[in-house]
C-alpha cells in the first residue's frame, strides 16, 4: 500500500483498523468469534450440514451407541442426534438474533425518549419498565406462553420483552451522559432539530455500548430459548431444539444419558462463544477499561 | 429518610397495582371465549352460560377487576381447577421455594465471595485466570443442563444421591438436605459466577484504593489490610448484586424444581401454564410479581442505608 | 431316679406331638394373615382435578375416590356390576321410566352422618342440576328422583335407558355428605366426604393426597391400612426410581419405557389388567363448525369424502405390527370398541390383525383421489409421535400421505372439539356398559362425537340399545351397531391398553381390573 494510500483513509476508517488490530490481540476473543460463525454458518446451511433430516426415523436402531452411521448415536425414535443438534442450532440462533433485535427495536427508541426529553416522559417510562421487571424473566416468558400459546415466534417476543427493561435504562443512562457532552449542546444551542441530533450525533455513539449490550443479550437469549422449549413452551416437538431434546432426553437418564449431554454442550459452547466475544468487544470498544 | 422510605415504599405500590392490572387483563386478553378458558373443557352452550355467570363474566370488565382486587387484598384469590383455594395452595409450595432459594443463596454466595477475593488478591497470576475462566462458564453454561448432568453423574450412575423429589424438613432433616443438595447447587452456580465477577471488581477497586495504601504503608500485615478494610467496603456492593439476583433465582427455581421433581412455586407455575389453570396462573403470577417488588423494595432500602450517598441524591454514588 | 421307659417314651411323644403342634400352627399361619396398619404410598401418574364426584373428570381422580368415596354400584373382577352401598341391583318398573334403588340399611358418612335415602336423591339432583356439572350428561335421562321411604328412591326417567345402572357404577352413582354439602356447596373437594375405607385428611397440589382409615365404615375389618398417601409423580423414571428405592409402594401405570426396570427387580411385581377401552384413529366427517353444532355437513377431505380412502386407510395399517414396534408388544390389537375382556364383547366378530396392502392400493387408485393426503393429529410426546411415524409409514406404501400434526393435549382435545382437524389419534378409558364406549362418540347427539359422525339408521340402533332391558337384545343391537360402524369408518379401532401397575413385595391385596383403576383400600403390608 502506498502512502498516499494510506493517509487517504477516513478517521473512522482508521479508527476501525485500529480496533480491529485490538481485538485481533485477544485470542479467547478471536476463538469467540470464530465459533459463534461457526455456529451461525451452521444454522444457515443446516441441510447441507446434517447427514439426515431431523425427523428421520430409523426403528431398528433405537438408542444406538455412536457409530459410523450415527456420529453421536440416535434418540428414542431412531433420529440422529448429530443432525437434530444441527439443525436445533436454528432455532437457537433464531431465538438469540430476533429476540435481540426485538429488544433494541424497543427499547433503544423508549431509552433514547426518557433520556433525551426528561420531564414526564421519564419517569412515566421508568414506571412502566418497573412494572415489567416487576415479573422475574421467567414467570414473564411463562405468562406470556399461556396468553399467546407455546411456539418459537412467542418465545422470540417474550424473550425480547424480557431484555428490553434493563436495555432500557442502558439506552437511557447512554443518552443522559451523551448529552452533557460538548458538541451535542453546541447543537442544541444551533436550533438543530431533535431528530437530526439524536440521528447524527447520539446514537452512532452509542452504537458500540448497543453492539457490546447485543452479545451480552444474545446468549441469554439463546439459553432461555432453550430453557422455555425444555418447559414447553417454546418450539414444539418434533421440531428440533436443543431444548426440546433436552427435555425428550429425561426419561433416558440411565439408559442413554448422551442424549443429555450433546445438546446441552452445544448451547454451552454458542453461549459462550457469544460471551467470550461480548468480553473482547468491550474491552475493545470501551474507552474506560485498560486492561 | 423517612421521606425516601415513603417515596420508595410508594412507588413499589404503584408498581404493584400496575402489576395487578396487567395480569388481569392479561387473563382476560386470551383469545377466545374466557368462560371457556375457565371452565375447562366444557362445551355445551348452557352450561358455559352458566359458567359466565358464576364467574361474573357479564359484568363490566372494571367492575370485574375491582372484585378481583378486593378479594385478592383479602387473600382471597379464588379457586383454581381442582376447585383448591388458590392462595392456600401457594401458601403451601412456597416454603419449598424458599428453602431452595436460601440454601443456593448461600452455597453461589460462598463460592462467588471466595472465589472472587481470591482472584483479586491473586491478580495477574494463572489462578485469577482460572477463576476467570470457571465464572464464564458459569455464565454460560444453562443450569438445567447442569442438573442433568449432576442426575446422571450422582444419583444414576454413583447412587450417592436422589434423582428428585422432596421430604419436609420436620420429618426427616437429613433426607431433606439430601435431596435439596443438588437443586441449590444447580440453582447456586448462576450467582456464583455473577458474585464471583463482582466481587472480584470490586475488590480489585478496594485494593487500589488511597486509605488501603496508607494501610500498607503504615506496615499492616497483608492480612488485615484485605481482610479488614478492602473485604467489608467490597461486601456492601456485592449485597446488593446478590438482591437483584434474587429476581433471576425465582426464575431458576421454576427449571429446577421441574428437573428435580420438587413440588414447589416454580412447578406450581408451569404445571397451572399447561393445564391453561388461569384462576391459579393469575394468583401465582401476582405472587411471584409482588414477591419480586418487595425484595427489590429492601435491597433498596438496604443499600441506602448502607451506602448513604445515593439518599441524596437519587442516583447511585 | 431313673424313670421307666414308658414314661420316658410317653414324654417323648408328647414333646413331639407338641413340637408338631407348635410347628402346625406357625406354619399355618399363612403370609396371607394381613399385619394390621401402616402408611401406603400410592404414585399416581398426574394430579387428580376436583376431588368432587360432581365435577371430576380426571382419571386418576377415580383411583382415589376408590378409596374415599363409594358408589351405589360397583364392578367386581369379572366386570359384572354388582351393589355397593345399594342393597340390590336396581328394578326397573313395566314402563320402564322408574327405577327403584334400595339403599342398605346402617351405613354412615365419613363424618358419621347417615346414609339414607334422603342423602342419595340430594346427591343425584346435584350430579344433574349443579353449574358445571360433569355428570349431568351421564344421566341425562333422569328427570327425577323421589324418596318412597328412607330407605328407597325412585328415578323416574323421560325414556327407557340399560345403561343406567353401569353410569351409578362411576362417579354419578357417588353419594355425598349432606351435611358436608351444606357447610361447603361448591368447595366440596376441599374436604370431600362421602361413605368409604377411608376418609380425607389433606391435599396439597401437585404433591399428595392423604387419607385415613375411617372409624365410620361398615366393613372395617376388611381395611388393614392406618393411611395411604397418594403422591403425585409426573415423570415415569422418576415414579419408577422411587418404587425401586422403596420411597413408594404402589405406582399407578408404568409406562412401556420402564417397564423392564422394574421387571428386573426382584422385589417388585407388576399387576396388569387389559382395558375395556380403545385406542384409535377417529376421523372428522361431518364436524365443520364444532360439536353438537348440528346437523353436521359432509368434510371435504380426502378420507371424508371417500369411503374407500377411510378402507384403504385402515388395511394399510398392520395392528400386530403396530403393537410391536410402537408398543414393544405390550398392549392388545383390536378392531372395534370393546374390549375382548368385556362380558359385552362380539365373539363371532372378525378382527383382521394384519395388513392387506394389496387391497388398500387397489383401493386408493380405485378412488380417483390422486395423491391423497391426511392430516393426522397427534400427541406431541414420545408415544406419539413413535405412533404417528409409524402409520406415516405404513400409508405410504399404500399411496397415502399422512402430515403429522403433533400438537399438546389440552389443545388438541379443543381442536377435535372444534372440528379443526382432519384423523386424530386418540382413545378412550371404557365403561363397562357398552353405550359407553359408543353412543358419546358416534350418535348424532352424542356429547363426545368429534368426528361429526351423524347416521341415522346407527341412531335408532343404538337409542334401541339404550331402551331394551335383555341383554340378548342388547347384543344383537350392539352387534348391529358395531358392524355399521367398523364399515363406515368414523373411528378406526387400533387396539386395546393393557395397563400396568408396579407394586412393591411387602404389599399384598393390590389388584386391578378392566377399568385400569389400581385398587389398593383393602390391602396390606406382609
Amino acid at each position: 500500500m502506498s502512502y498516499v494510500e494510506v493517509a487517504s483513509l477516513s478517521p473512522a476508517a482508521r479508527r476501525r483498523r485500529l480496533l480491529g488490530r485490538r481485538f485481533l490481540r485477544r485470542p479467547m476473543a478471536v476463538a469467540g468469534l470464530i465459533v459463534v460463525f461457526v455456529f451461525v454458518v451452521t444454522a444457515i446451511f443446516a441441510p447441507v450440514i446434517a447427514p439426515y433430516s431431523a425427523s428421520h426415523t430409523d426403528f431398528q436402531a433405537i438408542l444406538a451407541h455412536p457409530s459410523g452411521q450415527h456420529l453421536l448415536g440416535t434418540d428414542e425414535l431412531g433420529r440422529d442426534i448429530f443432525s437434530r443438534v444441527v439443525y436445533g442450532s436454528r432455532a437457537s440462533m433464531q431465538a438469540g438474533l430476533f429476540a435481540t433485535l426485538l429488544a433494541m427495536a424497543i427499547a433503544v427508541p423508549i431509552g433514547l425518549a426518557a433520556g433525551y426529553y426528561r420531564g414526564w416522559v421519564d419517569p412515566v417510562i421508568s414506571r412502566v419498565t418497573d412494572v415489567i421487571l416487576a415479573f422475574p424473566f421467567l414467570i414473564l416468558a411463562v405468562g406470556l406462553a399461556a396468553i399467546l400459546g407455546p411456539s418459537l415466534l412467542n418465545a422470540t417476543i417474550a424473550l425480547g420483552f424480557g431484555a428490553a427493561p434493563g436495555l432500557i435504562r442502558i439506552a437511557r443512562g447512554e443518552v443522559l451522559s451523551l448529552r452533557e457532552e460538548d458538541y451535542v449542546r453546541a447543537a442544541i444551542a444551533n436550533g438543530g432539530s431533535d431528530l437530526t441530533i439524536l440521528g447524527r450525533h447520539i446514537l452512532p455513539n452509542m452504537t458500540s455500548t448497543l453492539l457490546v449490550q447485543a452479545t451480552v443479550i444474545i446468549p441469554i437469549a439463546i439459553v432461555g430459548e432453550s430453557v422455555l422449549s425444555f418447559l414447553g413452551l417454546g418450539v414444539q416437538p418434533p421440531t428440533p431444539s436443543w431444548g426440546v431434546m433436552l427435555a425428550s432426553a429425561q426419561p433416558f437418564l440411565d439408559q442413554a444419558p448422551r442424549l443429555a449431554v450433546y445438546p446441552g454442550l452445544a448451547i454451552a459452547i454458542a453461549a459462550l462463544a457469544f460471551n467470550l466475544l461480548g468480553d473482547g468487544l468491550r474491552d475493545v470498544l470501551d474507552p474506560r477499561t485498560q486492561r | 429518610m423517612g421521606g425516601f422510605i415513603l417515596r420508595r415504599v410508594g412507588a413499589a405500590l404503584v408498581v404493584l397495582f400496575l402489576a395487578s392490572v396487567v395480569v388481569f387483563a392479561g387473563i382476560r386478553a386470551i383469545p377466545g371465549d374466557a368462560a371457556l378458558a375457565l371452565g375447562g373443557e366444557e362445551r355445551s352452550p348452557e352450561v358455559l352460560a352458566q359458567l359466565r355467570h358464576k364467574y361474573g363474566l357479564d359484568d363490566p370488565i372494571v367492575v370485574q377487576y375491582g372484585r378481583w382486587l378486593w378479594l385478592a387484598l383479602h387473600g382471597d384469590l379464588g379457586s383454581d381447577s381442582r376447585e383448591l383455594p388458590v392462595a392456600h395452595t401457594i401458601v403451601s409450595a412456597l416454603p419449598r421455594t424458599l428453602e431452595l432459594a436460601g440454601l443456593s443463596l448461600l452455597i453461589g454466595s460462598l463460592i462467588g465471595i471466595v472465589a472472587g477475593v481470591v482472584a483479586a488478591v491473586r491478580r495477574g497470576k494463572p489462578s485469577d485466570y482460572l477463576s476467570n475462566g470457571i465464572a464464564l462458564i458459569g455464565l454460560s453454561v444453562p443450569h438445567f443442563w447442569l442438573g442433568l448432568l449432576m442426575i446422571i453423574a450422582f444419583a444414576v450412575k454413583l447412587h450417592w444421591l436422589p434423582s428428585g423429589g422432596y421430604v419436609p424438613l420436620r420429618v426427616d432433616p437429613v433426607e431433606n438436605l439430601r435431596h435439596m443438595l443438588m437443586p441449590a447447587i444447580v440453582l447456586g452456580t448462576g450467582l456464583s459466577a455473577v458474585v464471583m465477577r463482582q466481587m472480584r471488581s470490586a475488590m480489585l477497586e478496594s485494593l487500589g484504593a488511597d486509605y488501603i495504601r496508607t494501610a500498607r504503608a503504615k506496615g499492616l500485615s497483608e492480612w488485615t489490610v484485605v481482610g479488614r478494610h478492602a473485604l467489608r467496603n467490597s461486601l456492601i456492593t456485592v449485597t446488593t448484586v446478590i438482591g437483584l439476583q434474587l429476581g433471576a433465582l425465582i426464575s431458576g427455581a421454576v427449571i429446577t424444581e421441574t428437573i428435580f421433581q420438587i413440588a414447589g412455586f416454580g412447578r406450581l407455575t408451569i404445571d397451572a401454564v399447561n393445564q391453561r389453570d388461569y384462576a391459579l396462573i393469575q394468583g401465582v403470577v401476582l405472587v411471584a410479581a409482588a414477591g419480586y417488588v418487595i425484595v427489590n423494595l429492601t435491597v433498596d432500602l438496604l443499600y441506602s442505608v448502607l451506602n448513604p450517598r445515593i439518599r441524596i441524591s437519587g442516583r447511585p454514588g | 431316679m431313673r424313670i421307666s421307659r414308658r414314661r420316658a417314651t410317653l414324654a417323648m411323644l408328647l414333646t413331639a406331638a407338641l413340637f408338631a403342634t407348635v410347628v402346625a400352627a406357625a406354619g399355618a399361619r399363612p403370609a396371607r394373615h394381613a399385619k394390621e396398619g401402616g402408611t401406603l404410598t400410592v404414585a399416581l401418574a398426574e394430579d387428580p382435578d376436583a376431588l368432587d364426584p360432581t365435577l371430576a373428570r380426571t382419571f386418576v381422580g377415580r383411583i382415589v375416590f376408590l378409596a374415599i368415596c363409594e358408589k351405589l354400584y360397583d364392578l367386581n373382577s369379572k366386570l359384572k356390576i354388582v351393589p355397593q352401598l345399594a342393597a340390590a341391583l336396581p328394578k326397573v318398573s313395566k314402563d320402564k321410566l322408574t327405577v327403584t334403588i334400595r339403599i342398605r340399611k346402617g351405613l354412615k358418612f365419613n363424618d358419621g352422618t347417615p346414609l339414607d335415602a334422603q342423602a342419595v336423591k340430594i346427591s343425584l339432583d346435584r350430579h344433574r342440576t349443579l353449574t358445571g356439572s360433569r355428570r349431568a350428561s351421564e344421566i341425562s335421562a333422569v328427570t327425577s328422583v323421589d324418596v318412597v321411604n328412607s330407605t328407597t328412591v325412585a328415578l323416574h326417567l323421560n325414556e327407557a335407558f340399560a345403561p343406567l345402572t353401569a353410569q351409578l357404577a362411576d362417579r354419578a352413582g357417588m353419594i355425598m355428605s349432606p351435611a358436608q354439602l351444606d357447610k361447603l356447596g361448591t368447595r366440596f373437594a376441599t374436604n370431600p366426604v362421602c361413605v368409604g375405607p377411608f376418609q380425607f385428611v389433606d391435599r396439597q397440589a401437585l404433591d399428595h393426597i392423604t387419607v385415613k382409615k375411617s372409624p365410620f365404615y361398615y366393613a372395617k375389618n376388611k381395611v388393614h391400612l392406618d393411611r395411604i398417601v397418594f403422591r403425585i409423580i409426573n415423570e415415569p423414571t422418576a415414579a419408577a426410581a422411587a418404587l425401586r428405592a422403596h420411597d413408594v409402594d404402589v405406582i399407578d401405570r408404568i409406562s412401556p419405557t420402564v417397564l423392564q426396570t422394574i421387571q428386573s427387580d426382584k422385589s417388585l411385581h407388576v399387576v396388569k389388567a387389559t382395558s375395556i377401552g380403545y385406542q384409535g384413529i377417529t376421523i372428522n366427517i361431518g364436524n365443520k363448525n364444532g360439536l353438537l353444532r348440528l346437523p353436521y355437513q359432509q368434510m371435504s377431505t380426502d378420507l371424508a369424502s371417500k369411503a374407500t380412502i377411510r378402507q384403504a386407510f385402515e388395511l394399510a395399517i398392520d395392528r400386530d405390527l403396530l403393537n410391536k414396534v410402537v408398543w414393544r408388544g405390550l398392549f392388545l390389537p383390536g378392531c372395534g370398541p370393546i374390549a375382548p375382556t368385556s362380558p359385552w364383547f362380539d365373539r363371532s366378530s372378525r378382527c383382521n390383525k394384519h395388513r392387506d396392502l394389496k387391497k388398500a392400493k387397489q383401493l386408493v387408485a380405485r378412488s380417483g383421489v390422486r395423491n391423497p393426503t391426511v392430516k393426522l393429529m397427534i400427541g406431541n410426546d414420545s408415544d406419539g409421535l413413535r405412533l404417528g411415524q409409524f402409520i406415516q409409514s405404513q400409508e405410504q406404501e399404500a399411496g397415502i400421505r399422512v402430515d403429522l400434526q403433533p400438537t399438546e393435549f389440552v389443545s388438541s382435545l379443543r381442536k377435535a372439539d372444534n372440528g379443526d382437524f382432519d384423523a386424530f389419534a386418540i382413545g378412550w378409558s371404557g365403561r363397562v356398559d357398552p353405550d359407553g364406549n359408543i353412543y358419546q362418540f358416534v350418535a348424532t347427539r352424542g356429547s363426545q362425537n368429534d368426528s361429526g359422525y351423524s347416521n341415522p339408521r346407527l341412531d335408532v340402533i343404538l337409542n334401541n340399545a339404550r331402551h331394551a332391558t335383555t341383554a340378548k337384545a342388547r347384543r344383537t343391537l350392539y352387534r348391529a351397531a358395531v358392524r355399521l360402524i367398523r364399515s363406515n369408518r368414523p373411528l378406526i379401532y387400533l387396539w386395546h391398553g393393557v395397563t400396568r401397575h408396579g407394586v412393591s413385595n411387602k404389599v399384598t391385596g393390590v389388584t386391578v381390573y378392566g377399568d385400569g383403576l389400581v385398587r389398593a383400600e383393602f390391602a396390606s403390608f406382609k
